[in-house]
């Protein structure tokens, strides 16, 4: 049961329960003859004892306001909406760590008067809850929290409904003004403390029952407003205790009002009389009323045992809170400075400075150990640092393997299909049988012959199967037999012509076979000398018999039909990889759109985090910051263009790439993307980005947003080959089409560079010694897209002087098939 | 283009991721706009009808938790008070395969993740302004 608690707690609750143990022991001496006590010495006892009880609570209240003066100064100076601070706040345990707080809420206005922010946020029962922000303008502006922000430090309020939970139980709110840079109060933040939890603190302080008797305490505001009550029973009693009802509170309390800390009441509850103790807290202000028995007063015996356990309680509570409080410092202060070095490390914060490591115990075996380990993971965040960098160009390396790869296999699979266009004729999967049964039944009528039939091996060469004959009986339909079986098998096994003049006779002959075939002659369909196949005819009783001459007839339309079959099969063989083929390409599409879904939603995070804070909008940032936070959000940007990029080409290469054309005005377009490309250029670079843009454009048949990209990709190379100078947006419109140029002043190209551009994974050489981002895909794509519109995109370039990226988009959409086709051959980067 | 003022609009966001979350409630105050924010999907008509005013405009995440936002759209068109207000997607999703999807459920817009500072305040002036607004970053 002690596992669960801190410390500090496992120290109090064996300090409460030394203290019971020794007043049991003590009462039990005073038992046996000791002397009554002045009624002045009872009553001091008592008041003394509710005054420890009120500074126990009080110590309590404290604690919930120390997490509250943390919070407010988190808060303070940060300049930024508190949710990202709460939200990381409040996974770190520590920050309730003894239970207390039931929610921590914000009041932030934005503007006086205006709109105002309060966040509702549960830490209990689950810290995982999600909480709502609410924005909104309906506050009342007398309502206290309003009023709070004007006062210093901590104030308490209370008993109020909570104010997220309006419909909740009365709580004690503790809150705090946190301030701006300006020490201008920007808002309050508040914990609310329920009354319920507020009785749990009273009873873990009262607690044990020294006194035998049944008693009540109550706990009010300076006003005395009732905040929570608490009645100690006696053990094995009898009397039915009812808690202390409305108008007996009113009782107590209009009593004690207007005199001093000790009443006595004449027949209060099932009394005789009744004491009434009041002691204030003294940090909180609040009063603890108790409510004892009269008889306390009239039995010495029990005086005696008060007396005597007041004492002895009031010197062990003071005896285990210097110890509770030693073993705070020595023990829970260290620990807990471990503990937010721990987080501190885990959050990547590797200068963080471990503190107790020259202690000799325990703990600084501890602290040493957690060095260890900050060392270790330095070390390793490096390691992961380096692979991280490698990890990118690998990337790109095997993507281009990939490509080298499936491009091998495409002109294996374009080998097959020069050879099949070079054989005789096209021949699909479909057409062979009809090409078969024509020639058998040609054969039978050149020989002439009353039967005549092809077989084929099948793919494990052990078996033939009949695919074309002239009998009509539908057994032989599809037959399959072993090549050890019949004349059709032998002809293949032997790989030679064969003639039977007495085939009637013949012990192999297939029982399924006309019994009117009296002699028969089979001939082998050779491929590259090997058998595929066997031609087999027959001739009844009075037929004349096969000759050497019949036999070279049927030998040479074999030899015809062997590549065409031949052939036919192949081509279902490389239809039946393509597809494969295709398959493999779309299962690489779908998994990278679902990737990127992954990696868009943290890039989100990042990408807009910097630059918020590169604007300072969470406080002020110097030049070397804002230096800083630009290089990271290009590479952030980079990042997600790569990722952009490589779906892009994916789709294209599946075939999936999905244009949305419909008539659209460029000028909104053309407006956001250079809102972006502006926010991108380097302010320690000399440059200019013009526009030349006539005011009204007709509507483009287009996919805006891929027309967009273009443009941003064009604005974005640009931007970074050019290091002084210009940038220049152009449109010109022409009878037939629109023409957009992007010029800058930037480095140029080699003619060289120029050669491969627009293919895949190129980057030219001055991009890399420059060390300029780029992912070698987005002028193909770029390219790609403009074709696929029907436009065209060409490049003007000079060393040393700029270059200028021009494309057109026609000004009618004609889906025709001439220009898809094209655009297929240009994404296909084979080299032949 | 005439300048809209932003301060006047109500905005409800549905969102459940905790960074995207922190990110546009920054984005909302940076742009000065009222918004409510509910991080589950669950409840938001209720939350809607509570909101005064009244929301002018609603972002919707599409992959969330328990429902999704075409299943949320259904419920705000099929709500007379709503049936008019502007619906948003916003998405990490990718734009090929949702912006078809988005369209066919009756989306006024479309803007990807990650959503840009820059890009934003003339991205909501369009919607703003009746235009259509199907983009990416």
């Amino acid at each position: 049961m002690l596992r669960n608690l801190s410390i500090r707690r496992r120290l109090i609750v064996i300090v409460v329960g030394m203290t019971f143990i020794i007043v049991m022991a003590v009462a039990y001496i005073a038992l046996s003859g000791s002397r009554g006590l002045m009624r002045n010495q009872i009553i001091y006892a008592i008041l003394e004892h509710n005054q420890t009880l009120a500074n126990f609570i009080d110590g309590r209240m404290q604690t919930a306001a120390a997490t509250t003066r943390s919070l407010a100064s988190a808060l303070t100076r940060q300049n930024t909406l508190p949710i990202p601070i709460l939200w990381q706040m409040s996974s770190n345990s520590m920050l309730d760590s003894e239970g207390l707080i039931r929610r921590i809420n914000v009041y932030a206005p934005f503007r006086e008067g205006h709109q105002s922010l309060i966040f509702d946020y549960p830490l209990l029962p689950a810290r995982t809850a999600s909480f709502t922000q609410l924005i909104d303008n309906k506050i009342e502006p007398d309502i206290w929290f309003m009023q709070a922000m004007g006062q210093q430090g901590l104030t308490w309020h209370g008993p109020e409904r909570s104010f997220a939970a309006s419909f909740g139980p009365p709580v004690m709110s503790a809150a705090v003004p946190y301030y701006g840079h300006s020490d201008q109060a920007l808002g309050v933040v508040w914990i609310d403390l329920p009354a319920s939890m507020i009785e749990q603190e009273m009873q873990k302080a009262i607690g044990t029952n020294p006194l035998g008797r049944r008693s009540y305490s109550l706990l009010v505001t300076a006003d005395q407003l009732p905040i929570a009550t608490y009645r100690l029973e006696t053990e094995n009693t009898s009397e039915q205790a009812e808690p202390l009802n409305k108008s007996q509170i009113q009782v107590v309390l209009e009593s004690i009002a207007n005199s001093g800390d000790f009443r006595e009441l004449e027949g209060f509850l099932s009394w005789d009389s009744a004491l009434i103790v009041r002691s204030v807290l003294p940090n909180t202000g609040w009063q603890l009323v108790s409510i004892l028995p009269g008889e306390l007063l009239q039995n010495p015996i029990d005086s005696n045992i008060l007396q005597t356990a007041f004492v002895v309680i009031i010197g062990m509570l003071a005896v285990g809170i210097v110890v509770e409080r030693i073993a705070t410092q020595w023990l829970a202060v260290p620990l807990n400075d471990l503990t937010v070095a721990a987080q501190e490390i885990g959050f990547g914060e590797m200068r963080y400075q471990i503190n107790h490591q020259n202690r000799g115990d325990e703990i600084g075996m501890l602290a040493r150990a957690l060095e260890d380990m900050k060392i270790n993971l330095n070390y390793s965040y490096e390691e992961l640092d380096r692979w991280g960098r490698t990890l990118e160009a690998r990337v790109i390396e095997r993507t281009h393997e990939l490509e080298l790869a499936r491009q091998e296999a495409q002109d294996n699979a374009e080998e097959l299909q020069a050879v099949y266009d070079a054989s005789i004729s096209v021949v699909g999967d479909h057409q062979l049988p009809i090409i078969l049964q024509t020639l058998t039944e040609r054969i039978a009528s050149l020989l002439p012959a009353s039967y005549c039939a092809v077989w084929l091996l099948t793919s494990d060469k052990q078996h033939l199967q009949l695919v074309a004959s002239t009998s009509e009986d539908m057994r032989l339909k599809d037959l399959n037999i072993s090549i050890d079986e019949g004349l059709s098998g032998m002809t293949v096994r032997e790989a030679q012509p064969i003639i039977l003049e007495d085939y009637a006779r013949w012990p192999d002959r297939l029982n399924v076979e006309n019994p009117d075939m009296h002699q028969a002659m089979g001939v082998p369909l050779m491929f590259y000398n090997k058998p595929i196949g066997s031609v087999v005819a027959g001739r009844r009783q009075d037929d004349p018999v096969f000759t050497p001459d019949d036999q070279r007839l049927v030998t040479l339309v074999a030899n015809l039909l062997s590549p065409v079959v031949r052939n036919a099969q192949l081509y279902v063989r490389l239809g039946e990889a393509m597809k494969e083929a295709s398959q493999a390409n779309d299962v690489k599409t779908r998994f990278l759109a679902s990737v990127t879904h992954e990696l868009r939603t943290p890039l989100n995070l990042i990408i807009n985090n910097m630059d918020f804070m590169r604007i300072g909008v969470f406080g002020e940032v110097n030049d070397e910051q804002v230096m800083r936070l630009n290089q990271t959000t290009r590479s952030a940007e980079h990042l997600l263009y790569l990722i952009n990029d490589l779906l892009d080409v994916s789709k294209i290469e599946a075939g999936e790439m999905q244009l949305f054309i419909q008539p659209s005005d460029p000028l909104p377009m053309l407006e956001d993307a250079l809102d972006s490309a502006s926010a991108n250029i380097d302010k320690e670079r000399p440059i200019s980005l013009t526009t030349d843009i006539p005011p009204r454009l007709p509507s483009v048949p287009m996919d805006s947003r891929r027309i967009r990209q273009v443009i941003t990709n064009l604005l974005s190379n640009a931007i970074k080959f050019t290091f002084e100078g210009e940038i220049k947006l152009s449109v010109r419109l022409h009878t037939e089409h629109i023409e957009f140029s992007v010029k800058d002043t930037g480095i140029g190209m080699t003619a060289d560079e120029l050669g491969n551009l627009f293919k895949m994974f190129e980057r030219t050489d001055q991009a890399r010694q420059l060390g300029i981002e780029g992912t070698g895909l987005g002028l193909a794509i770029s390219k790609y897209l403009v074709e696929a519109h029907g436009g065209e995109m060409r490049v003007e370039t000079e060393v040393g002087k700029g270059s200028s990226f021009i494309f057109t988009l026609p000004l009618r959409h004609d889906p025709d098939e001439k220009s898809k086709k094209r655009v297929t051959a240009i994404m296909m980067p084979v080299e032949l | 283009m005439e300048e809209i003022d932003l301060s006047r609009i109500s905005a409800l966001i549905v969102e459940d991721d905790a960074g995207g979350m922190a990110i546009i409630g920054v984005m909302m105050r940076y742009l000065n706009i009222k918004a409510y924010i509910n991080t589950t999907g669950e409840g938001v008509i209720e939350m809607a009808r509570a909101m005064k005013p009244a929301p002018n405009i609603i972002f919707l995440d599409i992959a969330l938790p328990k429902s999704n936002g075409y299943d949320i759209l259904k419920l705000i068109r099929a709500d007379a008070n709503f049936s008019k207000v502007l619906v948003i997607a916003v998405t990490a999703q990718d734009a090929d395969n949702e912006i078809p999807k988005c369209k066919e459920a009756g989306f006024d817009g479309f803007i990807g993740k990650p959503i840009s500072r820059v890009r934003f305040p003339r991205q909501l002036r369009r919607i703003l302004s009746g235009e259509a607004v199907w983009e990416t970053y």
